[in-house]
């Protein structure tokens, strides 16, 4: 093999080991994966007030300690105070009657209980509550309905409406 | 129990809970909006099994302390050319709409401020009321004919605020002090805001004894948009009779809000002694 | 020296035969894997087929040809003050397309080497989704994270 020759076979071994090299390479590209983490609050009636059957002429009361009483939950940022109030009706209503709902009693606490917190006159006088370590707060509420003679059948309904402010 | 008896009660179990909870998941729970961008929005997320009806309005209100220490919201109808009031000018869209479960909703914030206002921060307070569906009404429809039912909805209340041009924030402490009730160290204090914007973060106090044990101590997030009066409370053991120090410490620190949002300041500390007879 | 021009001409070949080949190969991040606003506790899921908010690479290379694709991908998405928040990647959450569609992918595991063709332009696609799964007690911030994908080809 002349000079000539073996030159130009290093050349092509050149190419070939160039090519090869690019076969061991991969490429890449990078792309980010983005999050924003945004801390909530959630207040949420959590059960209804249930008063179940209701007799004319028989008033019937929910305690706060009653399976039937309504609940209301908090959840937000740990041993944050937030002021509360409640819009309350005063009748509830089926068409044009009404049927008295009065007085109303409250149990706040920071755990789903009625012990080891404390009673409050559910009203919309806004009043202070401070959300527990772990960042929640719970509202029972009770009622009674007085339910005249007369009344006609029907559902009776209404709404109560708790505000939190944060 | 025969099998036709058992499938209407296990039909009636589930009707009861699967419309228990009402109520949408609010984040974020404080909202920022920069002059430059002039807009923000907020998650609505329901993590209940039925729809969420959520009505959206703005008002102005800054939180203050009544005579007793706490925190409450003070609420302005009618506020003056001087009030930094954003509710004129923030608006919310859409302002009605039902968040289906499991769903996340978002709410636009549009701020259209007036052309000449001057540098600083103003607020105003984003009202989210949400109302689920009827409250399954139970009774025995034969015999007692009467039925009754309680809707319930929520109102959540949080803050916005539209930054323009230099805001700041700091506060000073001043008239601290403490006491043993019982079984609880009681500490009052006035916070008066600095600069012009609200500060926003955490205050920190302790009672700590003459070998420098931590006796009692409480943390909790503060907004102090004027000035506040606070009343906090902690649980103390017993305590031998001598001399404490009471340390109190506000700082901008705020796990619950995204650090971008938070106007840093210098921490904030006082200390007076407290002693027990 | 008179062999030299032919050896220098068989050199500046070699190049000249590769681009015939097709074009150097390139893999470019287009569009980041948004998971946008993420509440606590609340798992976030991103579909693959998702125009806005998933990610998306773009290969190109030689016509036709067939390239070995593979994600590094990460486990968490950094945040404020060292937080972290874990993000999970599905056996069905990348999808390859040769027209370099959304809407027309196959799909593959992220986890997972996959051999895909490029098409008659050399160009093709990848697509990504994954799920971010914040805990209850994730602190607020800006999380990130960074996925790479490696295309290894076979001239």
């Amino acid at each position: 093999m002349n000079t000539a020759s073996k030159l130009t076979l290093a050349a092509l071994a050149l190419v070939v080991a160039g090519a090869t090299t690019a076969q061991a390479q991969g490429v890449n590209g990078s792309i980010t994966a983005t999050a924003s983490v945004q801390a909530p609050i959630t207040v949420s009636g959590t059960r209804g007030l249930d008063f179940g059957n209701v007799f004319p002429g028989i008033s019937k009361t929910i305690a706060v300690g009653d399976p039937g009483a309504g609940l209301f939950s908090v959840t937000g940022q740990a041993s944050t105070q937030i002021t509360y109030a409640f819009t309350l009706p005063g009748n509830l209503t089926f068409g044009l009657n009404n049927l008295p709902i009065s007085p109303w009693t409250g149990y706040v606490n920071t755990t789903n209980s009625t012990s080891g917190g404390s009673t409050f006159p559910p009203s919309a006088v806004a009043a202070n509550a401070t959300l527990s370590g772990s960042g929640a707060l719970f509202f029972f509420v009770g009622a009674t309905v007085s339910p005249p003679n007369n009344l006609p059948a029907g559902s009776y309904t209404g709404t109560v409406t708790l505000t939190v402010s944060y | 129990m025969s099998r036709g008896l058992l499938v209407p009660l296990v039909l009636l179990t589930v009707a009861a809970a699967t419309l228990a909870a009402q109520g949408v998941v609010i984040a974020p729970h404080a909202v920022y909006i920069d002059a430059r961008v002039r807009s923000a929005s907020v998650l609505l997320y329901n993590p209940n099994p039925e729809p969420a009806e959520v009505t959206i309005s703005t008002f102005f209100g800054y939180p203050v302390t009544d005579s007793l220490g706490r925190i409450v919201l003070r609420t302005v109808d009618r506020p003056d050319s001087t009030a930094p009031s954003a509710a004129g000018w923030i608006q919310a869209f859409p302002r009605r709409l039902t968040v289906v479960p499991l769903e996340r909703q978002t709410i636009r914030l549009l701020a259209t401020p007036p052309p000449s206002l001057p540098d600083g921060e103003y607020w105003a307070r984003l009202v989210i009321a949400a109302k689920g569906g009827q409250v399954p009404i139970t009774g025995v429809t034969d015999t007692a004919k009467v039925k009754v039912g309680l809707t319930l909805e929520v109102r959540t209340i949080i803050g916005m605020a539209y930054r323009k041009g230099a805001v700041h924030t700091g506060v000073a402490i001043s008239r601290l002090r403490g006491a043993v009730v019982g079984d609880s160290l009681e500490v009052w204090s006035r916070i008066e805001r600095q600069g012009n914007a609200a500060y926003v973060g955490t205050i920190h106090g302790s009672l700590v004894d003459s070998a420098g044990r931590v006796r009692a101590e409480f943390r909790a997030p503060i907004g102090v948009y004027y000035m506040l009066e606070p009343r906090y409370a902690a649980a103390v053991g017993a305590l031998a009779p001598g001399r404490y120090w009471l340390k109190l410490e506000l700082t901008t620190e705020r796990e619950d809000l995204a650090p971008e949002v938070i106007l840093p300041s210098a921490a904030v500390r006082d200390s007076v002694e407290l002693r027990i007879p | 020296m008179r062999f030299r021009p032919l050896s220098l001409a068989l050199v500046l070949l070699g190049p000249a035969s590769l681009a015939a080949q097709g074009k150097p190969i390139t893999v470019q991040g287009v569009r980041s894997l948004t998971f946008g606003a993420v509440l606590p506790g609340v798992p976030r899921v991103i579909s693959r087929t998702d125009p806005v908010n998933s990610g998306q690479y773009d290969i190109t290379g030689a016509n036709n040809n067939q390239v070995q694709l593979s994600f590094t991908l990460p486990n968490v998405m950094n945040g404020p003050a060292g937080a972290t928040m874990p993000i999970v990647f599905g056996g069905n959450d990348a999808g390859y397309s040769q027209s370099q569609a959304i809407g027309s992918q196959v799909a593959f595991d992220p986890k997972q080497s996959f051999l895909a063709t490029l098409n008659k332009n050399g160009r093709g696609s990848v697509f990504v989704g994954a799920t971010a799964r914040p805990t209850p007690t994730q602190r607020a911030g800006s999380y990130t994270a960074t996925l790479t994908l490696t295309v290894a080809y076979f001239p």
